[in-house]
């Protein structure tokens, strides 16, 4: 399946708010050092394009949740010119700043909001020193098959082969995890409607892929390892609801594509 | 899901072959034969021997073999006829620079015995007989569309392909679904492409994956002929699956249509690699100017196993004993379900029967089933329906029914 060329910047844009930023509740859930970054950020944070993308994060005592909808009232507000002007900022290119619309006189705030965006950085890239700690691959893993599942509700609700590949095919509940780990990235398909998240499943899921190392997950995410091979040999586990796991399989293998992480 | 391997000594040395294979393989084993599509660590990968209705897997398990190699063995693994005539064929040369006489025996055999067949010609794989059918269409219309049916199987080649590599938009823009059984959406696609449409393939029966397999509703399959009628555009049989294991006439004879081009594989020549399409004699001319060739698609070998193939299943009347011994599973099936108090959806005709597991719409138990089966000795495909060749007895039936009641048993405690 190919890459929407002419909805690319979009996609990456909504990618980059809906799954990478919007990962900033789970890196606190999963990382001390930016729970105590994030203490001292209180309030709304949200970021917002001209095309109409946003993304707001409600944080309070260095844990943070997604609000649904724009909020009237925010305490720090970054607006972007344009969806490529978000692809730059979260590509690390480009030079042209956001326009601060709230919070440019809580000097505080923005400095804990760079901070708590490095540490997403520094987990969601990580240098290979840092994957050498077993703890720190988990917290990587974790977070990246949380981002690999936001990236996927944002494929198939923008894009119009993607969603017609999956209105097509089996819907369900898919877990994605590591083996033994109750935590899992999950998505569902229901009625025309996708969710996602991460955490403890409330009921069995109808599909699941496994994986029976960190490292193994990583190669996977990265879209480098022979994925039917590593099942066949045990590596990773699926069971159930097999074609909505080959239909999510073709999407995933789309993400590194649209995002650099 | 299980944090310990599931995987026994039981498949040890298919786990071997299969780590050598993913090394120089891509994907260790590709295709429908992929363990991911079967069971991942509870089933064998790799085959040793086979005879009759009975296989051999690299571990030195043997199964009654309810997939029959999906389907191309009909008549039994290593059947003495079949073997007889490939072996003679083979002393006197396969590859040659003309095609065999065989070519023509077997072309007559099956313009004789397939109803309403008046020319045939010759492949190696069902794939190549549905593409070639569809160009033929193509050819003989002036038009470009396709219908076919939402969750059918028609082969590997792009415009088919239930995969995802590889593949353009472009691919499959001429080619559109409509739901099998439903009229409404039928009518819905010939409104939309009507003017243009070359052709409608269509199965049987329809024996998706993960799914049951679905008879035709009363007066379906015969309104679709009559709409490609009215409309101009052609009627092509997908009979790869199910073709001579229902009939030798073709299984459109018993489903009652008159198609106008007719694609044959799998049972045809008892594992020899032959697909055949029958077509109706005006479309003789257009189907001479479509390009068919392949370097070993007049292999002679496969040729003469196919005719000693077909022989046997006319003169034994096998898709009637087929149908007799399948009924024994699928009545034992249903009796095993209301025993354990696991209803099952026993579903498709005896000779290539399915049975899945009510509320189970996830397949986990099916799955779980499946893998207990073939611990137990029977080899056959949690999602897939199955195959019977005449080789199976009413009492390997019957043995199989008793692996099945071992393996509900098992689940109920579980």
């Amino acid at each position: 399946m190919l890459v929407n060329q002419e909805r690319l910047p979009h996609i990456r844009c909504a990618m980059h708010l809906n799954a990478v930023f919007a990962s900033l509740p789970q890196l606190l859930d999963e990382l001390p050092e930016a729970r105590v970054q994030a203490e001292e950020l209180q309030g709304v944070v949200v970021l917002s394009t001209r095309s109409g993308l946003h993304t707001a994060l409600a944080i309070e005592d260095g844990h943070a949740r997604r609000l649904d909808a724009l909020p009237k009232r925010s305490d720090v507000r970054i607006h972007f010119l344009s969806d490529a002007h978000v692809n730059a900022l979260f590509d690390c290119r480009g030079f042209t700043l956001p326009v601060l619309l709230r919070g440019w006189c809580s000097p505080g705030k923005l400095r804990s909001l760079r901070r708590l965006m490095g540490h997403l950085e520094c987990v969601l890239k990580p240098d290979a020193e840092a994957l050498a700690s077993p703890a720190f691959e988990l917290v990587h893993v974790h977070l990246s098959l949380g981002v690999m599942v936001r990236a996927l509700c944002e494929l198939i609700r923008r894009d119009a082969e993607a969603s017609a590949l999956m209105a097509s095919g089996s819907q369900g509940l898919v877990a994605f995890g590591l083996l033994g780990e109750k935590r899992t990235a999950w998505l569902r398909l229901r009625g025309g409607e996708v969710t996602c998240g991460y955490g403890d499943l409330l009921e069995p899921p109808d599909a699941e892929l496994r994986f029976t190392d960190a490292a193994l997950a990583r190669a996977v995410l990265a879209d480098c390892v022979d994925v039917n091979a590593r099942i066949g040999s045990g590596e990773i586990r699926v069971a159930g609801l097999l074609p909505l796991l080959d239909n999510l399989g073709a999407l995933m293998q789309r993400i590194p594509r649209y995002l650099n992480v | 899901m299980s944090e310990s391997p599931a995987f026994s000594s039981r498949y040890n040395e298919s786990l071997r072959l299969f780590e050598r294979a993913a090394s120089v393989i891509p994907g260790g084993i590709y295709g429908h034969h992929s363990p991911v599509s079967v069971l991942p660590l509870a089933s064998p990968y790799y085959a040793q021997s086979a005879y009759g209705g009975y296989y051999r897997d690299v571990d030195g398990n043997q199964y009654l073999d309810l997939m029959c190699g999906y389907g191309p063995i009909v008549l039994g693994h290593v059947t003495a006829e079949v073997e007889e005539a490939a072996e003679h064929q083979r002393r006197i040369g396969n590859c040659f620079n003309h095609p065999a006489p065989v070519m023509v025996e077997l072309a007559e055999w099956l313009t004789t015995h397939i109803d309403g067949a008046d020319w045939t010609v010759f492949g190696k794989n069902g794939s190549d007989m549905t593409s070639w059918a569809l160009q033929v269409a193509r050819e003989y219309t002036s038009r470009r569309k396709l219908l076919k049916v939402r969750g059918a199987y028609h082969g590997t080649h792009p415009w088919a392909t239930p995969g995802h590599g590889g593949l353009i938009e472009e691919d499959k823009a001429h080619v559109h679904d409509f739901v099998w059984n439903d009229l409404e959406s039928f009518e819905a696609q010939i409104n939309a492409h009507g003017n243009d449409l070359a052709a409608v393939m269509i199965t049987p029966y329809h024996h998706p994956v993960f799914d049951d397999q679905q008879w035709a509703s009363e007066g379906f399959l015969k309104q679709v002929q009559r709409r490609c009628r009215e409309i101009g555009a052609l009627l092509i049989l997908d009979d790869i699956r199910a073709g001579f294991r229902l009939n030798t006439a073709g299984s459109h004879v018993t489903v009652g249509i008159e198609p106008d081009l007719m694609c044959y594989c799998k049972a045809i020549a008892n594992g020899y690699p032959v697909s055949a399409c029958a077509g109706v004699a005006a479309l003789k001319p257009a189907a001479s100017r479509v390009f068919l060739t392949g370097s070993y698609w007049n292999g002679a070998v496969g040729m003469a196993a196919a005719l000693a193939t077909l022989r046997v299943l006319e003169r034994e009347n096998i898709p009637k004993r087929l149908a007799r011994v399948g009924t024994v599973l699928q009545e034992g099936m249903r009796s095993l379900g209301k025993k354990h108090a696991l209803p099952v959806r026993v579903s498709g005709p005896p000779a290539l029967p399915y049975m899945r597991f009510e509320n189970d719409p996830a397949f986990h138990r099916q799955q779980r089933f499946c893998a207990l089966c073939m611990e137990g000795g029977i080899f056959l495909h949690p999602h897939h329906n199955w195959f019977l060749c005449a080789a199976h007895t009413e009492d390997d039936m019957r043995h199989a029914l008793g692996i099945m009641d071992a393996a509900m048993g098992r689940m109920e405690n579980e």
